[in-house]
């Protein structure tokens, strides 16, 4: 008994995998990587007039204010009253004070504001850090268009 | 003893490309999902400078460009009222708008404007509220390189912060630079 002979099929996987290099390749150079100090989940308030972030701040503390004017470390640490934002403000500015590598008056208070919280929380917030020390505050928002109001 | 036999061909060894390929295929799809489902769009995130207050000159928060003028006759209070316990969408926007000079007891309403007319398509998309600051700031827009009034925002603890960057971005593109923001002082 004669057997037919078999062909194998074999899909041509030179372009699929072309194909995917290449996507890998983009979401690898568009990849926002968070950044542990920029929380993600802050909705920042829109200024057309907002300049682009300067990219000499060597020494910056970020800090997050969320919608009910908490100032958020983590997602498990969050600061509420007046007396624990100015106790984080002091020891982040003894933090930064001891390193002799830093000076105090480069160092940029960069507040992350949510647009949905109060001014007067964003406002405890700054006049905690100058209260601290701190000289250089800048506020963050996204560079839009004005959405009316 | 040599020579005689015949010499046998090497084998040739088939190399199935194929299976070389599928565990890095996996691995690579792998990796593609990952980036993919971290993926965020990069927000066009820009800074609006700030300069803390001085400790003699108490709550107001100013920019950095230019330092206070200290004649008080050019400096303005533009003071933000906000709805309160309105329970809608309004809570905590900008109910009125007035404006004074510093000393001045008096404080006048600044009118709400329609924008349509306005030929600057910035100002085309502002709300009439903002539109009538526009209108009553260009009564006191410092001509380049002139002296630059000075502005203290005073605003309801209670303001959205959305609203009072949006004051501050209509004050910012209208090029005034001393303008300083604070609570409206108790009791006032």
């Amino acid at each position: 008994m004669s057997h037919g002979s078999t062909e194998t099929a074999e899909p041509n996987l030179t372009a699929l995998l072309d194909l995917v290099m290449q996507l890998l390749m983009f979401f690898l150079i568009v990849a926002n990587f968070v950044v542990e100090q920029n929380n993600q989940d802050i909705k920042l308030p829109e200024a057309t007039t907002a300049v682009p972030i300067e990219k000499d701040l060597k020494q910056t503390l970020a800090v997050n204010i969320d919608m009910d004017g908490n100032l958020v470390i983590s997602e498990t640490d969050k600061k509420a009253s007046d007396v624990q934002i100015l106790r984080y403000m002091q020891d982040q500015y003894q933090l930064f004070s001891r390193n002799p590598d830093v000076k105090m008056d480069d160092v940029a208070v960069v507040v992350r504001g949510d647009s949905r919280a109060d001014s007067g929380h964003i406002y405890r917030v700054m006049k905690s850090a100058k209260d601290a020390g701190f000289k250089n505050v800048n506020l963050r928002a996204n560079r839009f268009a004005p959405a009316g109001g | 003893m040599f020579g005689k036999g015949k010499r046998s061909a090497p084998k040739e060894v088939e190399v199935d490309l194929n299976r070389v390929v599928t565990p890095m295929l996996d691995m690579t799809f792998q990796i593609l999902f990952f980036l993919i489902m971290n993926f965020r769009l990069p927000t066009p995130e820009g800074q609006v400078d700030l300069l803390l207050p001085k400790e003699d000159e108490g709550q107001p928060l100013q920019q950095q460009e230019d330092k206070l003028d200290k004649d008080k006759k050019d400096e303005y209070r533009l003071r933000l009222e906000i709805y309160r316990n309105a329970g809608d969408d309004s809570q905590g926007t900008i109910r009125q708008m007035t404006w004074k000079l510093k000393e001045e007891q008096d404080a006048a309403p600044i009118n709400e404007r329609e924008p349509s007319n306005d030929k600057d398509e910035y100002n085309q998309k502002l709300s009439p509220k903002l539109y009538g600051l526009v209108v009553k700031l260009r009564e006191y827009q410092p001509k380049e390189g002139g002296k630059q009034p000075t502005i203290k925002i005073e605003f309801d603890n209670k303001l959205r912060y959305s609203e009072l960057l949006k004051v501050m971005d209509v004050l910012r593109k209208m090029k005034f630079t001393n303008v300083g923001v604070m609570p409206i002082p108790k009791g006032k």
